[in-house]
């Protein structure tokens, strides 16, 4: 049973204020839930022996009279690489298995003055690497909708949570699709904001060109109220930013969708093709000006994502070395021995992949064949969005070419897991904002399993982004009541 | 395809020690992976910039000033250490006398 509290960030807030319930007992009733699935789910690597405590203090807060903090009790959960203070915080790896946070992220500061509440840290490919969740190196998190199946990755513990109502959002983080495409297969909305409106400093680095933190929420306002809660310049991450693109309108706007035919092509599922066009469809009708477009650069987006991302990776994962953070190999002898056994007993097989290719990409004499030119091609992939956001607001397709994949069904094979990002990478690449959102579900073997539509919008434009995303959602909501 | 050697070269700069059992499976999968890499070379880019970064911020300034950013959770970075001693990280030596 769901917890016969508001389902949404606005209710429990106004729950609150007008002392219809407290925070100690919402944040029981979540963590009820959890004991309830969890057992089965595994979204959770911890749930924090704090976390009543930490709603009693927001009790407390109201008592006193604060009113204005906007997530006032709201129970949230958070993906294992974003560091609480005082917490383990393990990115899903052995290596980071005993260490424990010396002071929060921005976000997470954020959050807590915001009056949030921390349930617990969710379960996670190792070091943000993957498309199932099955990389963790503390076991796999199951589909709620199918648990035969990957809840997708690599903020799957995440998306599983939310989608069962044991947190009411989370945060998740985003290198190449690890919001969207979990969000997309769980059947929650993910929403990674435009590289620099949110603060990555205490996000356990993957590829920092890439990496950016955002919501999981079961609605499109969810995420909006969390965005704003987490977006800001931040001295302590010097990519972030003050741009930001107001909506300039904002009363029944007629968006211009563009739809790329490269999204459309070989590899799409037939079943979340006809889901993500029916939505179109449905939005046309309600007023949207549809159009087709071409990003004629779009089918190289994975290459260039499997070039530049491994390169960042070998650099980024470089400190986890046995001497700073977390495990060392026993047995080790000299220095030398404490890095090399520290790394090869601590790193599960994908961190080990990437690390070698990003190694090997950068090396001497394949340095200009490989990551040059992957640098160049992502210079034509911005250069395709561009053209087309003079066409259009917002660009739409399909999250991921398929729905849920079975547990175990690609991990014999790197290449296919990867194949599960080809829509969500080209935004990273580009620094874009985009979000998945439910769009129904298709049948699998008797189970009803979500499908995922993607909206792209313009560089900091995240509130017009947004505001589409609520309009499409409306929409979609009209077809799938 | 990669050779092995090569293979062994990159886990060495890396600092990761692999097993024969490893050694084989990267090859075939490193392998595979560049290959599918190489689809980049369709692409002409000979008028191209490179994009790097993620961002158009070119220097992002603070005041030279030192400050103190942790306070008294400074000594918990130190604490995060697998080996520490009196407030230092504790290492192994760098030379094996043996």
């Amino acid at each position: 049973m769901q917890p016969a509290f508001p389902k949404t960030i606005r209710g429990i807030r106004s729950g609150l204020l007008e002392k219809k319930f407290s925070a100690a007992e919402c944040t029981r009733a979540y963590l009820d839930q959890i004991r309830k699935r969890d057992g089965t789910l595994h979204a959770f690597l911890e749930v924090f022996e704090d976390a009543v405590k930490q709603a009693d203090a927001i009790d407390a807060r109201i008592r006193e009279g604060e009113s204005d903090a906007p997530l006032l009790g709201v129970p949230l959960a958070v993906k294992d690489n974003i560091l609480i203070r005082g917490k383990h915080a393990s990115a899903g790896s052995t290596i980071l298995a005993p260490y424990v946070a010396a002071y929060d992220a921005t976000v997470i500061a954020k959050l807590k003055d915001a009056g949030a509440v921390l349930l617990g840290r969710t379960n996670m490919d190792e070091f943000a690497m993957g498309s199932s969740t099955e990389h963790s190196a503390f076991g796999v998190t199951k589909n709620p909708h199918d648990e035969t199946r990957v809840p997708g990755g690599s903020s799957g513990g995440s998306a599983a949570a939310v989608a069962v109502g044991m947190a009411l959002a989370a945060l998740g983080s985003d290198t190449g699709g690890s919001i969207r495409q979990p969000a997309a297969f769980s059947g929650v909305v993910g929403f990674k904001p435009t590289y620099g409106t949110v603060s990555r400093s205490g996000l356990i680095a993957m590829a920092s060109s890439l990496d950016q933190i955002g919501p999981l929420a079961r609605s499109v306002e969810d995420a909006e109220a969390l965005f704003n809660c987490l977006r800001g310049k931040d001295v302590l991450d010097a990519t972030t930013s003050t741009s930001e693109i107001r909506n300039p309108e904002s009363e029944n706007r007629n968006f211009t969708v563009g739809v790329p035919k490269e999204y459309f092509g070989e590899g799409l599922d037939a079943d979340v093709a006809k889901a993500v066009r029916a939505a179109m469809e449905r939005w046309r009708e309600a007023g949207a000006e549809v159009r087709e477009i071409s990003l004629p650069h779009a089918s190289f987006g994975l290459a260039v994502y499997y070039i530049v991302m491994p390169a960042e990776v070998s650099a980024n994962l470089a400190r986890f070395d046995g001497i700073r953070y977390g495990r060392a190999a026993s047995g080790a002898k000299t220095l030398l021995d404490v890095y090399e056994q520290s790394r090869a007993e601590g790193f599960g097989d994908e961190p080990k992949r990437r690390i070698m290719l990003g190694t090997f990409a950068l090396s001497h004499g394949y340095y200009d064949a490989y990551y040059e030119k992957a640098e160049r091609v992502c210079r034509l992939i911005r250069q395709d969005f561009e053209a087309a956001f003079r066409e259009v607001d917002v660009i739409v397709g399909p999250t991921a070419p398929t729905p849920a994949f079975r547990l175990g069904e690609k991990t014999a094979d790197p290449l296919q897991m990867y194949l599960a990002d080809i829509y969500t990478v080209g935004v990273n690449l580009a620094g874009l904002p985009a979000i998945s959102i439910p769009a129904g579900t298709v049948p699998r073997d008797g189970k009803d399993l979500p499908v995922g539509f993607q909206l792209i919008g313009k560089w900091f434009a995240d509130d017009a982004l947004l505001e589409a995303a609520a309009t499409a959602e409306t929409v979609i909501a009209s077809i799938h009541p | 395809m990669i050779p092995p050697e090569d293979i062994l070269h990159i886990a060495r700069l890396a600092r990761i020690t692999l097993t024969p059992d490893e050694v084989g499976r990267f090859t075939h999968e490193l392998s595979n992976i560049l290959e599918f890499a190489a689809t980049l070379e369709e692409v002409d880019t000979t008028a191209v910039e490179a994009l790097t970064g993620g961002t158009a911020i070119e220097n992002a300034f603070r005041d030279d000033q030192p400050g103190d950013a942790l306070g008294a959770d400074a000594a918990l970075l130190i604490e995060s250490a697998p080996a520490h001693h009196d407030g230092y990280v504790a290492v192994k030596a760098v030379f094996d006398r043996t």
